[in-house]
This record gives C-alpha cells, structure tokens and sequence, in this order.
C-alpha cells in the first residue's frame, strides 16, 4: 500500500512538473484529479464529518449521530438558529432569491468586523506604535543607538509616504517620502527574497520525496 | 555585448533545468553544510528548555501540505524537544487538514524519540520513557472559527473539544488533569506554538490570547518571516523558525539530521544560482540600455 502511494505520489508530481516545459494533457488529468478529490475530500472528511456531525448533527440530533455519552444527552436546540443561518447561505444558488443570504452575510460581517476592529488595534496597532517609540540615543550602545535611527526614520518616511492628500514634491515633503519608497523597496525585496527561499524549500521537499522516497538514491 | 543582449531572452526552461540541477545535485553528493542557529530559534528553544516537566504547551498545527516541507521538519524538530523535556504537548488546529498534520508530525516526532531513546546508554535500573497518547501528548484535531474558537478556549479550554480527533473523549484524559482537581484552563498551557502557513495562525493567537500574557512562538514558512519579525520586535513571541532555514537551524539545537539540515545545501546552492541569474538579467539590461542610448545619440 505504502509502495503504491509513493508511486502514485511520484508520478503526481512529474505530471505536475511537466508544465514546466508546456501544457500537457499529463499536467492537466493532474490538475483535474486534484481539484476532484480535494472537493470530495473537503466536503466529506472536513466539512461533514470534522465539522457538521461534531459541531451541529450530533447536538442536534444526538441519539441519530452521536456516540457513547454524547448520544445519551438532551438535544441542543440552540443550535437551530445557526442552521436556519447556515441554510439561508444556499439561497445564494437563485438569482431571485440570492438577497436571503444577505441575512447571514450581515451577521458575519458584524460579528469579524466587531472582533476585529477592537482585537487588532489592542494586539497589533498599539504595540507597534509603542515599539516605535524608542530612545534615538543609548550611552555606549551604538549599534542599537543606529538600529533605533533606522526605525524610526523608517516609520516616519513610510507614514509619509501613504499620505496621499499631498502632492509628493518639495525639499520636505518630497524627500521624506523618497525615503518611505527606499524603505518600501527594502522591503519588498525581502519579501521577494523570502518567497524564493520558501519556493526552493518546497522544490526541496519534492525532490527529497523523488530521490529519497521513490528512487531510493539518498 | 550582442551576447550579453541576448541573455535577457534565455529561454525560461534553461533556468528551470540549472535549479533543478542545483537542487538535485547537492543532495546525491550528500553535501551538509553547516547551520549557526539564529537568535529567535535559539531563544524559541531556551524557553522550551527551561520549562520544567510535565508543564502542558498548545501546538496549533495551521498548515496544508502545500506547506509541509517547510513546517513538518519544524513541527518534529520542536514536538521531538518537548518530549525529550518530559512536556506534554496538547495539538490542534485551525486549518481543515492540520489535524492531519499533526497526527503526521506526532508519529515521525515519536518514532525519532524512541529511537533515540534506545540509542542512551542507561544505568542499570534506568526505564526508557515511552510515550502514551492522551497521557504525553494529544491530537485535538481541527475546529473551525478561527479567532472565535480562540476566544472560546480562553474561557472553556475544552469545551470546543469534547472529544480528540479519533473520538476519544477528552474528560477522562490524563493530559488534561490538574493534581488539584481544577478544571483545565488555557492558563495551564505556559506555551502556545502555531506552525503557521498565512492567515489563521499566530496571528490570531496573539489578537485572542494576547491579553492573558501567554507565551508563544511561532514557526512559519519563509514568505511569513517579514511579515511575523513584526512580533518578536513587540515580544508578542518569545522566538520563531522561519521556513527550512528555521527548521535546520532547530534540528541542529535538537542534534537532530533531519530534512531540514539535509535540505540546507541544496538551498544554499539554489539561491547561489538564482542571484547568478539576476545578475546576469540586470548586467544584460544594462547592456541593452547602454546600446539603444548609443543609438539614439548617433
């Protein structure tokens, strides 16, 4: 069984490596077979059964889905109301009546919205602001003294630089904003040099599994 | 100079066979380069150190496969420490497959630790410690609702998880019991660790559990690092691995030759190649731009 899935992985990924040197009908029955069984794996490993039998059927309806204790305990009829929310959501699948879905839209929108908004400004946006704020000067630390300069002129000229109400021009303004798109371009190009990095590292991952797995050479 | 023009059109299959090249070649010659663990894995693995035995952590596997040989060595790397440490790690998950993950990181991590265990030269009356599911360790499994089922575990730790992911009621377990008789709680968890692939994962540990001052780490793939460095600036996390390179750097600390140490060579040699041929592509930009100027002069 073990052998089987390897060989299947492995064949998989040359498929899949084959539209690298062009489309292929091999790249595509890869392709297809992945969004196949993902859907089917979704919805009948994740959704039903590690999220709707635990979570609603089986609170439910306990005594048809539960197991051991659970099936024992009293239905929790609480559970109707994100169920008629849930269901509304089809309504979505009719042109006429895809306004219904609005409802539970409405809700969700409100509920990650509230959380969002207070949760992110007390976990994200304060502490940032606060580490910003750092002394220009350290007596005999000069590295972290030139560490601190670099942050907070970075901040400013990037503050700066996304304040569109302003044209970008002038001995202040202007420059100041050049830094921000200085400081932008650094890090871009360390996001840039990152997403190599994490690419290679999955090339890596299937070239281990090709000559480790499957071929048996290292 | 027509040469160097005509560089900046090599064709893009070339480069794809130098990488893969660069890639496969390092690893048929079992070229090990070395790995210096970096400040925030080392100060990630100092914590965990210093936790004494016994002390419960949350490992929230928020990763796919898409993600796995970036994360897996991580995940093994960091579950094989805390076992050596007597810890018990409690593992769950926010994306749909990381229960999986998690059963895939638990098995490899456990298997590394009796092997290692059977390797020490023990005194005489010395037991091997061997691992028991549900009393060293336990797979919660996925649960959806992201920040909502956080928030739901800082009130009612279990109360999301009525049962682990094969089914096995968690009331009974001895993981989740207190010498005291109190009820588990989030603050008997003294580490939370996401293995984190994007959105979902850290950071919604540190918008939720933030508040309680837990201590967390991270580990993330190698597009997340700019985006996490952000928090251990703040010290909202004690350490982080960032992408294999993290992971090597963790196996090393562990003594541990994984596939992220293996795989530090052919990366470093990969990245030689591609910063090769950006040099190349801007020496032939350059070069073109410095003759279509000729040009227009004369």
């Amino acid at each position: 069984m073990l052998t089987l899935s390897i060989w299947m992985g492995a064949i998989i990924t040359l498929c899949c490596f084959s539209f690298l040197f062009k489309d292929n009908p091999f790249y595509r029955f890869a392709e297809h077979l992945f969004v196949g069984v993902s859907a089917g794996y979704y919805f009948s490993a994740i959704s039903f059964h590690q999220v709707l039998k635990p979570n609603l059927l089986a609170k439910l309806f306990p005594a048809s889905f539960g197991s051991g204790q659970e099936a024992l305990a009293a239905p929790e009829l609480w559970l109707i109301v994100p169920t008629i929310l849930g269901i509304l959501m089809l309504f979505r699948l009719s042109q006429e009546l895809a306004w219904v879905s609005r409802f539970t839209v409405a809700f969700v929108m409100g509920v990650t919205t509230g959380l969002t908004i207070v949760l992110s400004t007390h976990q994200f946006l304060i502490p940032q602001i606060k580490k910003a704020i750092v002394p220009l000067f350290l007596k005999g630390q000069y590295i972290a003294s030139f560490s601190n300069w670099v942050l907070v002129i970075g901040s400013i000229a990037c503050l700066f630089y996304f304040f569109f109400s302003t044209e970008h021009r002038g001995p202040i303004y202007g420059t100041v904003s050049r830094v921000g798109i200085w400081y932008l371009m650094i890090s871009f190009g360390a996001a840039f040099g990152a997403t190599v990095m994490g690419r290679i590292s999955l090339l890596i991952g299937r070239f281990q599994f090709l000559l480790q797995d499957w071929l048996k050479l290292i | 100079m027509n040469f160097l023009i005509k560089l900046k059109d090599i064709d893009r299959r070339v480069i794809f066979v130098f990488v893969a090249v660069s890639v496969c070649l390092p690893m048929l010659l079992k070229l090990d380069f070395m790995v210096v663990p970096g400040k925030n894995v080392k100060s990630l693995y100092d914590f965990i150190e210093g936790l004494p035995p016994g002390t419960r952590t949350f490992l929230s596997f928020d990763f796919d496969p898409a993600s796995m040989p970036e994360l897996h060595p991580a995940a093994v790397a960091v579950l094989v420490h805390m076992f050596r440490r007597g810890l018990k790690p409690i593992c769950g998950a926010n994306w749909p497959v990381g229960g999986e993950m998690a059963k895939t990181a638990l098995a490899s991590a456990t298997q590394i630790f009796q092997e290692t265990q059977a390797r020490k030269k023990l005194p005489d009356n010395g037991e091997k410690q061997k691992l028991e599911k549900t009393r060293d360790f336990v797979n919660l499994g996925y649960k959806p609702g992201g920040v909502v089922l956080i928030k739901r575990l800082v009130t009612d730790f279990l109360g999301p998880y009525p049962t682990d992911q094969d089914g096995v009621p968690t009331a009974g377990m001895d993981i989740f019991r207190n010498p005291d008789g109190r009820k588990f709680s989030i603050s008997d968890v003294k580490l939370i660790v996401s293995f984190t692939a994007g959105t979902g994962g850290i950071e919604a540990f540190i918008n939720v559990a933030g508040d309680l001052k837990c201590t967390m780490g991270a580990a993330c793939t190698s597009v997340n690092i700019p985006r996490f460095y952000t928090y251990l600036q703040t010290k909202q996390l004690i350490g982080m691995t960032g992408g294999l390179p993290g992971a090597a750097e963790y196996e090393k600390l562990v003594g541990h030759l994984g596939p992220a140490r293996k795989g530090m060579a052919p990366q470093t040699i990969g990245h030689l190649v591609i910063i090769g041929f950006i040099i190349i592509g801007n020496i032939a930009y350059l070069a073109e731009k410095s003759k279509s100027s000729k040009k227009h002069l004369s």
